[in-house]
Formats: structure tokens, sequence, C-alpha cells
């Protein structure tokens, strides 16, 4: 049906009097002639007559008709195949949900992808009907910022609202985004309407809503808004590191970082490392297609000069990924719990041992913040924040323990089982039974004494470029070789998916390593105990726990790598004074608004808004920083295919909203005719004047 | 120049009129009195009749293609036997003949009595019958008053025969065809009775229909057998009735002479004519035309109609004369005189007669 949009123009048609004016003037014109041989006219005209009253009748058509297609045409016609919407009762609500990830900084043209879906939601807005439409916007953020609080009638307070926002450095929660518009459209009784802005970054959306589709209620229509920016590659810097990274001064160190390049091309990278505005490095890394490498600079370190690194490449469209910082002296010091059933202050206990090994400083230079536990003390929220778990010596573990063990694990959490005195057989048997599952890389059955010197084993093989153990240099390794085991727990079931990184010389797992849940479990068949074996003695144990407990802390390291938005702690040193003056610099020495926590001894910054370095300085000796960085996954800005987002979004109707700069297709509008109608009132008139044109030839 | 030229055309008609007549005619007081009226103001300067146009005509005569008959001696030949001094036949004597007939001459070779029989010669009447309908009002589409209607070149024709038959000391009568005969001034030759007619055509308006068959019964009324009938019309009401009225006329033995007076921009509708509504003059039918259209096929029409008149007068033995109004009339009676002359020429060359009046047509 057709559907007047200023149906008022039509009180234009009268002007088809006109014609039938000149028409009716025409006929009875005012030419009169008067002849005597009228009738030699008559009988000359009589065929000719009907043919002029054809041309006549059909110029009035003609003109009739094109008048009527013009005023049509200021009448706006829309052609719709069903029935036309009712403009006065349905009403529509809008909410737009506009993605602010730091993805949507990227530069397309000469704005950023940001500036355009700005823009876009603006046209969005366009298209509802002033005053009677609701309209409000979500900026999808780490949390959703709703401009208004409600969905207004005022659409330009909301552009108003919206011009200020600009994209965030975090990685927008759409989920959260798209539930509060849902929740935002839920009170609204007509028609209601979602539209989504985005850049369709697929490791944004594929996690958008896990393995289930985001519900949307049927009555809400969901337009997915495509900006067509094309395809965008990428380079990024990410993971920057320091190794060692407690180094001192005039120590080799390695900073190296990660440069992935997420483009179909192979890219070469020049890939630079400076320390402040000292240039230390730079080099070249040619990158195949979809490819990561991780880059190192060797770098003779001096901490009167080198407080921090920072690595770039040269910038692209994408810049923020362009940059990576780190800094040596990590100041998180890993939190590492102990349990143990005997006494750690007493010497040759396996506690004893174990604890001289990870703080083999003793004092403010470890990297480790040990709490012990006893079995029975495991309960509670003990192991919460807890980072690694190395199990010493226990008597026999209380389901409460087994538990908490288990779901620390699980949960990602890192395990070094020592196998030493007692019944660790059926110890671990039990954890297993508390597990449910197969938890330990082998498991033990009974221990093997050997009295014969000659018949002990010792460390044979090991895979000494595995990660786990790459630190462990060739003299480490003969130490170890060295090393005399007596008593050893004789071994039976191999996992399938452990990683046996150390053999004894029979052949039984010294060292192995399986994930469980997303935790990491070592378990070694090994003990300090001075009752147990002389092992604790020796310093490549001390080698051998920290090159493990370093291993275990590379994964924590990497998934605890402080992400913008995410809190920094940084550890206040016992010796400073109260009245001390201290202070928290952001990147671009931007104010953070630090706060002292846990009773003076952290700094606390609750949230970082930026990715850069964050440096706590107390007094004039003391600096820490810690370099934040944005979510790596946003750093890949592959774009998700429409038709895969939209079967991520469960609604009834979701579609596909072009916009071309002008305006953007959200609403069913029909057809408009105007444009043909005034075609043909064109071609009506052109075929009036060549009719005429004709006739008087 | 354009002063004196009428009366020298009136000195010459005196002169001829002096010459052909011993003595003093009327004709000649009355031309002395034109002159004299003239120099009033007065004169024969009238509308249908200028002088200064009839210089070319002064010379030309106009008269019957037939013999003619007349109460008057004149000099048209007639079938009467006469007075005149033109030998026509012998007859033998009978009893009661005057005796000084006798051809002494032929008694003396033959021994028999014959009367010589003379022609008798009398002067033409001629009817000018100018069609006074309302088509005749036809100026043109142009028409500001200043254009000539149809009805005015035919006045101006018939005012120059008139004019030319009086001067031969002819009669001729004048008549409009109005619903009738209307504004007859019967057969005169004077040119005071010139004048008369001049007026009459000045007074008759063309108004409705000509009815030309009531007008030439009524002119048969006082006509003589062998008279002269010149019809001035555009013959848009050429009826059988009036062919038969004409050929009434003519076996009565009378002489027919057609002016068909027709307009160019009845011929043929002229270019620039804006389209409109075409009315009747004389029916008032109207009728809606774009010109463009139907120009061609009424010129078609036209001509057809001005051909179907020329042939059915032909073929009756009329004397057909199409007149365009746009002609000087002074032109169409030389072309018409000389067109005469030859037909009269070619006729006495085939043994007719010899035409004692060479020039006249």
């Amino acid at each position: 049906m057709i559907q007047w949009t200023t149906p008022l123009m039509l009180l234009g048609l009268g002007l088809l009097a006109l014609p039938v004016i000149a028409h009716l003037l025409n006929r009875h014109s005012r030419n009169r002639h008067f002849i005597p041989t009228v009738r030699f006219l008559r009988q000359s005209s009589a065929q000719q007559n009907r043919f002029i009253n054809l041309k006549r009748w059909l110029l009035l058509f003609l003109r009739m008709a094109a008048i009527a297609l013009i005023v049509s045409m200021f009448a706006r016609p829309v052609w719709w195949q069903g029935n036309a919407p009712d403009a006065t009762k349905d009403a529509v609500a809008m909410v737009v949900v506009l993605d602010a990830s730091v993805s949507t900084s990227r530069q397309v043209g000469n704005l950023d992808l940001f500036q355009s879906m700005k823009a876009a939601a603006i046209r969005a807005l366009n298209e509802l009907e002033p005053g009677r439409d609701y309209a409000n916007i979500v900026v999808a953020k780490k949390t959703p910022n709703t401009l208004l609080r409600n969905p207004t009638l005022n659409t330009e307070e909301l552009k108003r609202q919206l011009e200020p926002e600009s994209w965030s450095f975090d990685q927008a929660d759409l989920t959260a985004a798209i539930a509060e518009a849902v929740s935002q459209l839920a009170s609204h009784t007509g028609q209601k309407s979602i539209v989504i802005i985005s850049d369709w970054q697929k490791t944004n959306w594929q996690g958008v809503s896990g393995n289930s589709p985001i519900e949307i209620p049927d009555d809400v229509n969901v337009s997915l808004v495509d900006l067509e920016v094309g395809e965008s590659t990428n380079i990024a810097l990410s993971a920057a590191s320091c190794h060692p990274s407690d180094p001192i001064d005039g120590q080799k160190i390695q900073v190296s970082a990660e440069v992935s390049n997420y483009s179909d091309q192979v890219r070469s990278v020049p890939v630079r490392l400076a320390s402040g505005s000292d240039k230390l490095g730079e080099q070249e890394i040619r990158l195949e297609p979809r490819q990561s490498r991780v880059v190192a600079f060797p770098v003779d370190f001096d901490s009167q000069r080198m407080d921090s690194f920072n690595l770039k490449i040269s910038q692209d469209a994408f810049a923020v990924d362009d940059v990576a910082f780190t800094a040596a002296f990590s100041p998180r010091k890993v939190p590492i719990t102990v349990i143990t059933d005997d006494q750690p202050e007493e010497a040759g206990t396996a506690t004893w041992f174990l604890e001289r090994a990870i703080l083999p400083f003793d004092g403010q230079a470890d990297r480790y913040l040990v709490q012990s536990l006893a079995v029975k003390d495991v309960q509670g929220n003990r192991l919460v924040g807890q980072e690694i778990v190395v199990v010493g010596y226990v008597t026999g573990w209380n389901p409460e323990a087994a538990k908490l063990l288990i779901e620390f694990v699980h949960s990602g959490g890192k395990l070094l089982y020592l196998c030493g005195e007692g019944d660790v057989a059926r110890q671990t048997q039990k954890l297993e039974s508390f597990a449910g599952e197969s938890f330990f890389p082998f498991q033990l059955s009974r221990l093997s004494r050997i009295k014969k010197f000659d018949k002990t084993l010792y460390v044979s093989s090991g895979k000494w470029r595995s990660r786990w153990l790459r630190d462990f240099d060739f003299q480490s390794q003969v130490a170890l070789g060295e090393v005399r085991f007596q008593n050893v727990w004789d071994t039976t079931k191999t996992q399938d998916d452990a990683d046996i990184i150390l053999q004894y010389s029979d052949g039984r797992p010294t060292m192995g390593v399986r994930n469980f849940g997303k935790g990491t479990i070592v378990l070694a068949n090994l003990s300090p105990a001075i009752r147990f074996s002389e092992f604790g003695k020796f310093g490549s144990f001390a080698a051998l726990i920290q090159i493990v407990i370093r291993g275990l802390n590379e994964e924590v390291e990497d998934s605890s790598r402080i992400r913008v938005g995410e809190p920094i702690v940084f550890p206040m040193p016992e010796d400073v004074a109260s009245d001390q003056d201290w202070s928290v610099i952001g990147p671009d020495e931007s104010d953070v608004s630090p706060i002292l926590s846990d009773g003076g001894r952290s700094v606390l910054v609750s949230e970082t808004n930026k990715p850069g370095l964050y440096q706590l300085n107390v007094g004039k000796k003391w600096s820490q920083a810690v370099a934040v960085e944005v979510e790596r996954g946003e750093s890949d800005l592959t774009a998700l295919d429409l038709d895969q987002v939209q079967n991520t979004i469960s609604a009834v109707e979701s579609r596909t909203a072009s916009s071309d700069g002008f305006a953007i297709n959200l609403f069913d509008k029909g057809s408009p005719m105007w444009g043909w109608v005034a075609l043909g009132a064109l071609g009506l008139l052109s075929l009036e004047s060549l009719l005429l044109g004709w006739w008087k030839r | 120049m354009a002063d004196t030229e009428p009366e020298i055309v009136f000195a010459e008609l005196v002169d001829r009129s002096s010459e052909r007549n011993s003595g003093a005619t009327e004709s000649e007081i009355v031309y002395a009195d034109l002159v004299e009226r003239k120099s009033e103001g007065i004169g024969l300067n009238r509308k249908y009749f200028r002088p200064e146009d009839l210089r070319r005509l002064s010379h030309a005569e106009f008269s019957s293609r037939r013999a003619i008959e007349g109460l008057y001696s004149g000099k048209h030949k007639t079938f009467q036997r006469g007075q005149s001094i033109e030998f026509r036949d012998y007859r033998q004597y009978l009893p009661g003949d005057p005796v000084n007939h006798v051809d002494w001459k032929v008694y003396g070779r033959t021994d028999k009595l014959f009367i010589k029989l003379f022609e008798h010669q009398a002067e033409l009447t001629a009817h000018l019958l100018v069609d006074g309908s309302r088509s005749m009002v036809f100026r043109g589409f142009e028409a500001n008053g200043v254009n000539d209607s149809k009805y005015d070149c035919s006045c101006r024709l018939a005012a120059a025969i008139g004019f030319l038959i009086a001067k031969q000391q002819d009669r001729f009568s004048f008549g409009v065809a109005s619903e009738g005969l209307q504004y007859l001034q019967r057969p005169g030759s004077s040119i005071r009775y010139l004048l008369r007619v001049l007026d009459s055509m000045e007074k008759a308006p063309p108004t409705g229909t000509a009815n030309f068959p009531a007008a030439i019964d009524e002119l048969i009324k006082f006509s003589k057998s062998k008279d002269l009938l010149c019809v001035f019309s555009d013959l848009l009401d050429f009826s059988d009735e009036f062919l038969k009225k004409l050929k009434i006329w003519q076996q009565r033995g009378g002489e027919i002479i057609v002016f068909h007076v027709l307009h160019d921009d009845e011929i043929s509708l002229p270019e620039g004519l804006s389209d409109g509504k075409f009315i009747d003059s004389e029916s008032g039918e109207q009728i809606r035309v774009n010109v463009k259209s139907v120009r061609d096929q009424y010129a078609i029409e036209m001509a057809r109609f001005i051909e179907d008149c020329r042939s059915q007068c032909s073929s009756q033995g009329f004397d057909y004369n199409l007149v365009r109004t746009s002609d000087p009339y002074t032109k169409i009676l030389q072309r018409y005189f000389s067109r005469r002359a030859d037909r009269l020429t070619a006729r006495s060359s085939n043994g007719m007669s010899r035409d004692r009046s060479s020039e006249a047509v």
C-alpha cells in the first residue's frame, strides 16, 4: 500500500483544475473566424476533428497526469509491501549499544573508528521520530555506561551526552552492555529496537556469550550496524618482560617482548628497545602471517639508568599496542603457601630446607612471600590470593584441606608436591579420591629404600630445554646428577597427559608436570628432609626449587599480567617512615589516586585506566615500576562475519543495517517512490512536449 | 495628375459620344454636367466606381456574343430585319410588302420579284445581378475594414461594366439578389442612371441568402428574351434551381456571364491562420478546426467546387469567369475582355458573320 509522508501536499491536486481550465479555454477559443465556406471545412475536417479531439484529450490527460505526479512527489509517497505502520501509535524505543573497546581506537581514514561509530550512533538517533520515539545509548566498556538513566524523548540531549564519550583501553563487556540495553527497553510497550554499533572484533565477539547465545526478548529487534571498516591489519607488541627480573648491576639480562603479526601478509618489523631516552638496541624481525615471535635484547643491566624499558615498533593504525613496557625488580612478591606438618624453624626438616631454597636471601630481595600452614590450618580462605602452594611434609589430608587444595589447583593455582617422609602414596591417593579423577602426573606405590650406594639412584635425564628447566645450566645439571637418592618412591601409573621432566637413572619419574583444571601440578619424587635424603643440603636443590617455582610463576605471571582496568598493589618498603613522601605516577605522568592499604604495607592503585608504566616512588631511593598493557586479544583486529554475530544473538529479528555515511536504514520505512514519481512526471511532460512538437511539425 | 485624369477620361467620352451621335445628345449633356459637378466635388468618384481606373477600359466596348433583340436601334446586330444598311437576305415578294423594298436589279436579271432584307441593329440591354447574400461580406481573415469584400469586388465589376454599357449608350439594369431581387434599377443608360445604380450598390447591405432563382424570375418579368445577364456571385448557393433558371434565361435567347467572385482566403486557407471556431456567414454553422490539418484538404475541396462551377457553366454555354478579390477589377475586366475577344475572333474565322465591332467583346 502507498502511504503519503506529507499528505497535506495532496491539496496541490487542486492544480489539476489548471489543465482542465486551459483545455476548456482552448476549447472555447477566442479565435472565431467567419467564413462562408464552412461546408468545405466540415468536409475536410470530419476526420481531422476526431483526431484533434483525440489529441486534445491525450494532451489533457498527459498534463493532468504530470501535475498529479508532481503533486504526489511533494507528498512523498512510500510503498509498503504490507500495511504501513501507524506513525502516531507505534512509538519506538531504541537503545544504541556502542562498542568502546580499545580496538575502536584504530585509525580509519583521518578519524579513529570510535568517532565514526559515534557518528553512526547519531545517524541511528536521527532515524527516530522526534518527540515520539525514545532512545538511550549504552557505551560498552569494561562496565557498561548508560548515558541517560532511562530512554528519553530528548534525543538532542542524548547526542550532547554522547559528544564527550571516547573509547576506553578496556575490553568491552558486550554481554553486559546488551543486557543493559534489554533492561532499558523492558518497560517500553511499543516497538523495541537495539542497535549495536561495533567493530565486530572477532576476539571480542567470539567470547561474548560463551557457548550460548545472548538471549534477547522476542519483541526486540536487533540491528547490527556494519560500518564497513574493511580489513584491518595490525602488528602488536605484548608481554614485555625482563629476565631475570631481579638483576644486579652489570648482569646480562634479556629484555624481551612478543611481536605478533595479525595480518595475512609477511611483515618485517623493526623493534626498538630503549630505557628512558637511552636507545639500547634495534632488531628487524620477520613475521609470517598470523605469527607471533619473541624478540629479545641482551642488555648489561645498570640500575642507575635502567629503571624501566620500553619496546616500540613503527606506529600503525592501532597505536595502542605499538609500545610495550617492562621494568626490572618486579615489585610484586608472589605469595606462596607451604603446607607442612613439621616445623619450618627446625633445621633439617623438609620445610626448613624448602623455605631456605625458596627464600635464599631471607629478606627484601626475595620475590616470594611465603606462609607456612599445617594441614589442619588449611581451611576457609587461607588459600585465597595464593598463587603457588608447595606441599612439603603432610601427615594426612583432612577432607576440607584436600578439597581446598584441589579447588585451588582447579581454579588456576600452582602446586609443587614433594614426596618425602610419611605415607605419601596414601596421601596422594586420598587427594585423588577427593578430586574424583586423576590428579597427579603419576601415582606412587611404595617407598624404595636403597641401601647399597652403588644401587642408589640419580637424576640421569631431564628435559633441559623445556621452559621448566631451561635455566638449569650444564654445571647445575652435572651437579644434580651427582646427587644420590636412597629413598625413592616407586611409581606405578603415569598419566598420559603428564610431562615427565626429570627421570631417575632407573627410569622412574623424578619430576612430572600435569595440568588439572586451570592449574598445574608438579609432583617431585624427592624430598629435602635430612631424614629422607641428603638432597636438601645440595645447592642444586635450591636451584631446582627456584627454577621449578619460577616456571610455575611464569604461568602465574602470564595469567596475572596486569591489564588495563585491573588494580596494582605496590608493596611498601618495611623500613619506610610513616611521614616519608611517596607517590604513584601513571603513564604520561597522570594522577592515578593511589591509597595506602593493608595497614600501610602496600599501596593500592585501584583502577588502571591506561596502558603503560605505573611507578611508585618512595623518597628518593625507592622506586618500583609496573607495566600495564591492554588485553592482548584486542590487538587482533580481525572482524567477525555479521552472520556469525547474528548467531550469537538470539533475537527473533536480527538483521544487518548498513550505514552509508548519511543514514542508517534501521526501520522498514517502505520504499520511497518520489524519485520514480518525479521521473514519471518528467516522462509525461517530455512526452507531451514531444507530441506537441510532432503535431506542430 | 490624379485629379486631372478623370477629366481626360470624361473628355474622351464626350468626344466619342460627339462623333457617334450627331448633334448634342443627352449623354453629352450629362458628361458635361458630370465634369461640372466633379469640380463641385461630387462626380463619379464613388465607392464602387473610380474613374481613374477606367482609363484602361476606355477603349473597350461591351457587347453580347449573340444577336440581341432591341426596341431601339443601336450598334448591336440582331436577328430582326430592319432599317440598317447591313444586307441580310432576299425573299420573294409577297403582296403587301412595300414596293420600295423590291430589288429591281434582281428583277431585271431573273424576272422575279425579290425583296432585300436588312439587319436590324438594336441597343444592348444587360442585367447586372449582384449576389447580396451574407457570404459576400467576407473580406478575408485579416479583415480590418480596408480589404474589399466579395460584394465590394462584385459591385466594382458591375459598376465598371455598367459604365462601359452606359458609355456605348446601351442599357443596363442592376439588382441585388438578396432573398430575391432587391434594389432593382430598371434598365437605363444615362450616367445619371449609373449614379443611381452606384447609390443602390452602396445602400444594399449583403444579408441573408441570395435566392437567385427568385431574383432571376423577377428579372425575366421585365427583360427581353435576348438580354444579357451578368451574375456576380460566389456561387455558394449554386443550386439546381439556380442552374435551371439560368438555363431558362439562356433558352430564351439571352446570354449569361457568370463572374465567380471568391476571396483568396476562401480558395486556400492562409498561412498563419490560427486554429479556432469557424462560423458560417449565412447559416451560422460552427465548426472547430485545426487549420494546419485541414488546409490541404480544404484547398482540394475548394478547387473541386470551382471546377464544378466552371464545368457546369461551360457545359451550359455560360460565360464563366473566376474572379479573385485580390485582383484589381480593371485587370479582371481587361483579362475578361481580351479572352472574350479571342473567342469571338475564333468564331468569326470559322465562317461566322464578321463582327462589325472588332473591339467589342
